[in-house]
Parts: C-alpha cells; sequence; structure tokens
C-alpha cells in the first residue's frame, strides 16, 4: 500500500512535469519554441514584452529596429527599402535602454545582424540599471527559469488552455507588428489642442500631460543619469559590435515635453558636451537629431507630450536614408542653439496654453 | 542548502538516501552512520565551509568532556571532578556562543555606554551554532546526571549534526535521538515512513512556499521600506509577519521531519497550533516546544522551578523567558521581546490564582494581539521601525481619511489586490480552526491501495505546483536560521 502510494507520487509528479512541458511546447502561445503550428504567425498577443522574444527568434531578417513606442511606427518594409536591409520591427512600448541591450544581446546570438535602427529616448531615472518587473529578463538570456516564468501568469494560462475567447490573440501587420498608429482612440488625438482637450478623460496620459502643464509643475532631471544609461546600455554594446551599423534617433518628443523640464538648459548643455564627444567616435554608430525641425513645435503633430504622428517616422526614415540630419561635430552646436532658441520663442504659445479658459 | 531548494529536494536528500540504504543493504552499518555524518557536515558547509572546523571542535569537547563525566560516574562517586567538567563543558559552550553571536553587541553597547572607539572585525554567526549549543549543554547536563551511557563518537556526532535538525531544530535531546541511531530496526526499509515523510515534507513545502514567502513581502514592506502606514497598513504589516514567522518556522520543522522519517527517524514536534492558545503560558506550551523544553528542563527546574517562594518563581518565570530574548538575538529589540513574554507570563500565572474566568474568545483575542504585538518588536530593526508600526497600528485618524474599502486605498504603497488581504483573514481563520500539520497527518489513512494511489497522485501534481512556485519565485532563507 505505501509502495503505491509513493510509486503513484513519484508517476504523477513526472507525468505532471512531462504532459505540462509537452502541452507548452505544442501550444506556444508566444512563439517562444517554434513559428505557429496551428495559426497564422502574425496572430500574436499584444504582451509585447514576452512576444518580442518569439518575434525576434523566428522572423526572417538581417536588419532590426529596436525602440520604443516611438519607433512602433516606423515600418520595416520601407526601413528595408531605404536603408537597405531585410528589417523586421522589434520595438516595444516603454523599453528602457537597459532592456533594449537584453533584446539586442538575445537577437545577435542566433542572427547575423547588419543594422540597427535605435532610439535615443529621454530616459530619465535614478537607477540606469532599471528593467520593467515584467520585463522578464531571464527569457533574454535564455534561461529555463525565463521560460517557466513567461508561461506561469494569467494571460499565459488563458493563452495556454482557451484557443480564442479568453486569450488576447490578434492579427497585426508584422511590418509594424505592435504600431499604434491605426488605433482610433490615438489616431483621433492628432490635430491641435483641442484633441487633446476633447478626449482628455480617455487616457490617463493626456490627463497627466495637462495637469503637468496646468501646474507648471515641470520636473528636475538628471541629465547625467541619462548620459550614462545611453552609453552603458546602447553606445558601449554597440561600440562591443563594430561590423553591425547603428543608426540612432533622438526622438523627438514635442517641444512643449521639453520646455516643462525646469534644468532643461543645462541638461541640454550636458547632453550636447556628451554627443559632441561620441557622435565621431564609434564608426559604426550615428546619431540623429530632429529638434530643429518645426513639427516639433507644432502639437497637431503629438497625440500627447511625447508621441508624435506616423509621418515623422517616415519623414525621420527617409532623411536618414539621405544622411541629412545626422549630428556632426561640425553641427550639433549649431542645431542644440537652434532649438533653444526656438524654444525660447515659443514660450509664448505655450503660456496661452497653459492659461486657456478650459483650466479655470 | 536550504529544505526549499531544488539542490535539496533532488540532489542531495535523494543521493543521500540511496547511498545510505545501499550501504546498509551491504551490511556496513557503521559505515551508514558516517555516510548520514559526512553528509550532514556538507549541508552544513554548504553555506560557509570556514565554519565546518567550529561545530567539529565543538563536537569533539563536548563529547570528551560528556565521556569523561559518563567515565567518572561508572568508577567512583566523584561529584567534585563531574562538576567542574560540568562547568568547564558549559562555559566553553557559552564562551563560543557568547563570542560568535554576542561580542559584537557587547562591543557596541559598551561603546554606547563609554563614548569609547573599540572597533572589532564583525564576526559572521555561525550557522545553527544557539542549536548545537544547547543541544550539548543538555547532553553534558544530563551526563552529569548520569542519565547518559557512554556512546560511541560517530553516534555522538550524528546526534548532534543530524542535518534534518542541524540547523534550526527541533531541539533535541539525546535520549529521544541516540536510542533511535541505534535501534538495529531502523535500519531496515520502511516504505509507511517515507509515505508520511513525503507527506509532512510537501506540508512543509507548501507552508514555506506559499504561505510564508508570500506574506513576507508584505512584512518587509511595512517594516523596512513603507515609511508611514495607515491603521490598516499596520495592522496587515504585523499580521503578514504573525502569519510568516509561524508558517515559515513550522513549515521548516514538518520539511525536517519529513527528511527524518526518510531515514526512520522521529524527530520531536515542535508547533501545535500555537495561534489556538488561550492563554501565554499556553502558547508558549504550543511555540517551538523544544526551546520551551529545553528551558524548562535546563533553566527553570535547576533554578527551583515553581518549588521555591512564589517571588522567585515569578523571577525564574522571567529569567527563562529573558534567556529566549537574548538566545533569539544579538539585540534589544529581542530582550525587550523576551522580557515582555516574561512579564506576561507572570501575569498569566498571577490570574490563574483568581477565580476569574474569561470568556474564550476574550481570552484568545487578547493572547493572540499580546503575541501580535510582541512580534513586532522581534521583526524590527530598530526600535523606531517597532515604534512605527505601534503607532500606525492605533492611528485612527487615517480611518477619517478612507475613502473606499479597495485596497489601494487601504493599504497605500503595499500594492495589493483585495484578494491579498482577504487570504490573509483566511490563513488567520485556518490557524485558529484547522487541525495543524501533524493533527492532519495523523488524520490520513491509507485504507485501500486505490486511496494509497490516489493520495499519491494528488501529491505528486501538489509538489509539481510547489515546485513551480519555486522556481518563479526564488526561495527565501528560514527565519529561524538567523538565530
Amino acid at each position: 500500500m505505501y509502495k503505491k502510494f509513493i510509486c503513484s507520487f513519484i508517476l504523477s509528479f513526472i507525468f505532471g512535469i512531462i504532459f505540462l512541458g509537452a502541452f507548452v511546447y505544442l501550444r506556444d502561445p508566444y512563439m517562444m519554441f517554434h513559428k505557429r503550428w496551428f495559426s497564422p504567425v502574425n496572430k500574436i498577443t499584444s504582451d509585447e514584452r514576452k512576444q518580442i522574444y518569439g518575434l525576434s527568434k523566428f522572423m526572417e531578417y538581417d536588419s532590426v529596429i529596436l525602440g520604443t513606442s516611438m519607433l512602433l511606427n516606423t515600418s520595416a518594409k520601407d526601413a528595408s527599402k531605404l536603408l537597405d536591409g531585410t528589417f523586421f520591427n522589434l520595438s516595444f512600448s516603454g523599453a528602457n535602454p537597459l532592456e533594449k541591450a537584453f533584446v539586442f544581446k538575445n537577437i545577435i546570438k542566433s542572427k547575423k545582424i547588419k543594422k540597427v535602427l535605435g532610439s535615443l529616448d529621454w530616459y530619465f531615472t535614478d537607477n540606469i540599471d532599471f528593467y520593467e518587473s515584467s520585463f522578464n529578463k531571464e527569457l533574454y538570456e535564455d534561461k529555463f527559469v525565463g521560460f517557466l516564468k513567461a508561461h506561469l501568469d494569467k494571460n499565459a494560462v488563458k493563452c495556454l488552455f482557451f484557443l480564442k475567447k479568453r486569450c488576447d490573440y490578434k492579427k497585426v501587420d508584422l511590418d509594424m507588428p505592435f504600431a499604434w498608429k491605426n488605433e482610433y482612440k490615438y489616431k483621433r488625438r492628432f490635430g491641435g489642442f483641442e484633441n487633446w482637450l476633447r478626449y482628455r478623460h480617455e487616457d490617463k496620459r493626456i490627463e497627466g500631460a495637462l495637469n503637468s502643464i496646468k501646474k507648471n509643475d515641470g520636473s528636475t532631471f538628471d541629465f547625467n543619469l541619462y548620459i550614462q544609461g545611453i552609453q552603458k546600455w546602447t553606445l558601449d554594446i554597440a561600440a562591443e559590435n563594430p561590423n553591425i551599423q547603428f543608426y540612432l534617433i533622438v526622438p523627438p518628443y514635442s517641444a512643449l515635453y521639453l520646455s516643462t523640464v525646469k534644468n532643461l538648459n543645462e541638461g541640454m548643455k550636458q547632453v550636447q558636451d556628451y554627443l559632441y564627444s561620441v557622435v565621431e567616435k564609434y564608426e559604426n554608430i550615428k546619431i540623429f537629431w530632429f529638434y530643429d525641425k518645426d513639427f516639433v513645435f507644432d502639437i497637431a503633430n503629438y497625440m500627447d507630450l511625447t508621441h508624435y504622428s506616423p509621418e515623422i517616422n517616415s519623414y525621420m526614415l527617409e532623411q536618414i536614408s539621405k544622411g541629412n540630419d545626422l549630428l556632426t561635430k561640425q553641427n550639433i552646436k549649431k542645431r542644440f542653439d537652434s532649438f533653444l532658441k526656438n524654444l525660447k520663442s515659443s514660450t509664448n504659445l505655450f503660456i496661452l496654453i497653459k492659461y486657456n479658459s478650459f483650466f479655470v | 542548502m536550504l529544505f526549499n531548494s531544488l539542490v535539496y529536494i533532488f540532489v542531495f536528500l535523494p543521493l543521500v538516501f540511496i547511498l545510505y540504504y545501499y550501504v546498509i543493504s551491504k551490511r556496513l552499518i557503521v559505515f551508514s552512520k558516517a555516510i548520514l555524518v559526512i553528509a550532514s557536515l556538507l549541508f552544513y558547509a554548504w553555506w560557509n565551509i570556514d565554519y565546518l572546523s567550529l561545530i567539529l571542535i565543538s563536537i569533539c569537547v563536548n563529547y570528551a568532556i560528556g565521556s569523561e563525566i559518563s567515565k567518572v560516574n561508572e568508577g567512583q562517586n566523584n561529584r567534585i571532578k563531574n562538576k567542574s567538567l560540568l562547568i568547564f563543558g558549559i562555559v566553553f559552550d557559552i564562551s563560543a556562543l557568547a563570542y560568535f553571536k554576542y561580542f559584537n553587541f557587547i562591543l557596541d553597547n559598551i561603546n554606547l555606554i563609554f563614548s569609547s572607539q573599540y572597533s572589532f572585525q564583525k564576526i559572521a554567526l555561525p550557522l545553527a551554532i544557539s542549536f548545537f549549543t544547547f543541544q550539548q549543554i543538555a547532553y553534558l547536563v544530563d551526563s552529569y546526571h548520569g542519565i547518559t551511557k557512554e556512546y560511541d563518537f560517530l553516534t555522538y556526532a550524528l546526534f548532534v549534526c543530524f542535518f534534518p535538525q542541524l540547523i534550526a531544530g527541533p531541539i533535541v535531546t539525546h535520549g529521544e535521538m541516540i536510542p533511535q541511531f541505534k535501534n538495529t530496526k531502523n535500519l531496515a526499509k520502511n516504505y509507511r515512513n517515507y509515505s508520511y515523510g513525503i507527506i509532512i515534507f510537501l506540508i512543509g513545502l507548501f507552508k514555506k512556499v506559499v504561505i510564508a514567502d508570500h506574506f513576507a513581502q508584505f512584512a518587509t514592506l511595512g517594516f523596512d521600506e513603507i515609511k508611514e502606514l495607515t491603521i490598516f497598513g499596520g495592522w496587515f504589516t504585523s499580521l503578514s509577519y504573525t502569519i510568516q514567522i509561524y508558517f515559515d518556522f513550522s513549515g521548516y520543522c514538518d520539511m525536517a521531519m519529513g527528511s527524518a522519517l526518510f531515514f526512520n527517524i522521529n524527530l520531536p514536534i515542535n508547533f501545535n497550533s500555537p495561534y489556538k492558545a488561550l492563554n501565554i503560558a499556553d502558547f508558549w506550551r504550543r511555540w517551538h516546544m523544544t526551546l520551551t523544553r529545553f528551558l524548562k528542563n535546563y533553566v527553570y527546574i535547576p533554578l527551583g522551578g515553581n518549588r521555591v517562594s512564589e517571588l522567585r518563581t515569578y523571577l525564574n518565570i522571567f529569567i527563562i523567558y529573558l534567556i529566549s530574548g537574548i538566545w533569539h538575538g544579538a539585540a534589544w529589540t529581542f530582550i525587550v521581546w523576551g522580557i515582555l513574554h516574561g512579564f506576561a507570563n507572570i501575569i498569566c500565572r498571577l490570574w490563574s490564582k483568581t477565580s476569574l474566568h474569561l470568556p474564550k474568545w476574550i481570552a484568545w483575542l487578547i493572547t493572540f494581539n499580546f503575541i501580535n504585538c510582541a512580534w513586532v518588536l522581534f521583526r524590527a530593526k530598530t526600535f523606531g521601525d517597532a515604534i512605527k508600526i505601534f503607532k500606525s497600528m492605533v492611528d485612527f485618524s487615517s480611518i477619517a481619511k478612507l475613502t473606499s474599502f479597495h485596497a489601494k486605498d487601504l493599504f497605500p504603497m503595499f500594492n495589493i489586490h483585495s484578494k491579498d488581504y482577504i487570504y490573509l483573514i483566511f490563513i488567520l481563520i485556518m490557524c485558529v480552526t484547522l487541525p495543524n500539520s501533524i493533527e492532519l497527518l495523523k488524520k490520513i489513512k491509507f485504507k485501500s491501495e486505490k486511496m494509497s494511489i490516489i493520495y499519491g497522485s494528488i501529491l505528486g501534481f501538489v509538489m509539481l505546483g510547489i515546485l513551480i512556485k519555486m522556481i518563479v519565485i526564488p526561495y527565501s532563507e528560514f527565519i529561524y536560521f538567523n538565530f
């Protein structure tokens, strides 16, 4: 009797492991183990941080767009045409420098990458080694525990056991898998400040942005940490891969956003000095700067303080392909000065916005 | 090596088990004991090999003294020599404990009192020193009283360092362990013991991984990270720790019992539903029962127990709880925790002399709340931290500020969901109403083969679930490893 108990205990344990393992492997909701078997390859989950792993493993490409929500609307097809390569867009929302570094390091383990189009977002933090709790670091290190973790949350269980109804699968255009440009709730906010106001209650970010402008409670940021972060998690890694060409964009958030930064002038000086020291230092790194363009000062091009319209993604791509807007030691001072000068002359506009009657 | 680590469950324990019974099957009985001793020392050295010499010296010295005392006992009745040996042994043990556990604390206090600047390299606390010191003091005292026999060195070493009970107890006595090691019947394979060993080990693992570690995160947040707590946050923090420490330590003891059963060794029960206690004396009869037994047999009774004057009895009670506080850690918070329990026990004794009787639920409420508040001192790193929790627990002004009963309003900064505090209430009710793991174990009967297969299959899947949780949420040390 006791022997039977022990045997059934051990056997059910082993059987459980085998069954679960096989089931997870077959279903593979995040495409981590194989390309889709039972559904189209463009049917993916909205869990970007997990899904990116699968896409990076099983898609065909030799060049990659790796940025934040600022690059989600950048077309991989256009990039392939203009920058010469087979691009795939692996950007994900809120990707911080460390997370992007993990993704990149994982990609180059299995793919021979020629070009990377990346972003140097204004990422302000008090810890440059920070990554979101939802980012599964171990997964991008190909650790077993990472795969386990990936399949052990509520959404994963839903996707594993309920085929269609409960899983958040959606069919996407693999040109830009997580693009937000076609989502009506975002689209309708472009076109002017009045659209921000009209839909302010639908989105916390827009409400937050308006409150921030209203209260004039801009923040003081540590630009030094921003510099350390991009050096450690982007430039150093790029430097370690001299055979890969890096096109890095400083994403043009709205000038209104930067005007809320209290220590902007000192910060910009620090960034300018830093970029001056690195722009021509690495042969495989090109940094692009768009803050001296008019669109940065026109709120109609933004759906909130930071996210610009998809046309700007296309525009930037075109400029990069032509070699325009490249930061060089020669033009860096002029271009930073131009931005700060324009920003100063736009102050009146922002004041008008701040004191618009709806705030009262 | 932790009981709740993969290396222990899937490598160490199975390997030792296989090797032990293989050697027995070859009739190498002494060698089988040696295997357990070596495995235990390896288990100990896993954390820090530097302290392996300490436990070996301690075992050798105590064995030599104990044997010498036993020899003298067998010969002429030379009590003076015996007493000298006993005092030497106890002084040796206490000195080692004092040096490794209390030296830094004493020095810090001397510096504080005399504004001096004496400094000394921080001494790391050797694992399990409090446990094996008490165990060996008990052995020496029993040798002095002629209770022990002349044991062989291997058996004695195994008694001290047997890995299931080495690190955090239960505090075993030679009387309950050595006869089991010597009993040849225990060398035979016993599938009944293995079956119950699996069950109790799983119960312990569940307590630790699923319950204690879950509430540990809230206790850590409340005690160490959140600066200001509301009344709800204060109670949530203290109750989380009350749950954590019980399930952590009793879970450890269950796993120790389960591990020992694989070698046909029964360890003493250390917990008997302590949160069901209706007074503080009752609590100590249910909580860390082997420590209470040690303090009673080797401190309280030698001091005269309750056979002396009433005042001396109270003093004796106070002393054992003070020692308990000091034993738990080198910090004033532990000492005050011990003092509080000492006073509470004195009050309890005084109360029992009156003819007053409280309704059971009031008695329970008072006892549980005292225990819960005392745990705040036990957990807090400083008195400041403890005061922060106490203040928040009576901060009724935060009730007025409450806007809803959602978890985020009740417990700001904790980042919890409503299910977490419902879970806490559920666990508390479970502690008070349901049978404990030992009672549960007694209820499990293998009445038929079919039943055995059903039980085994269910527990196999439970083990799988726990294993997944262990992998996903990295394991943490047991609280009592610090003592």
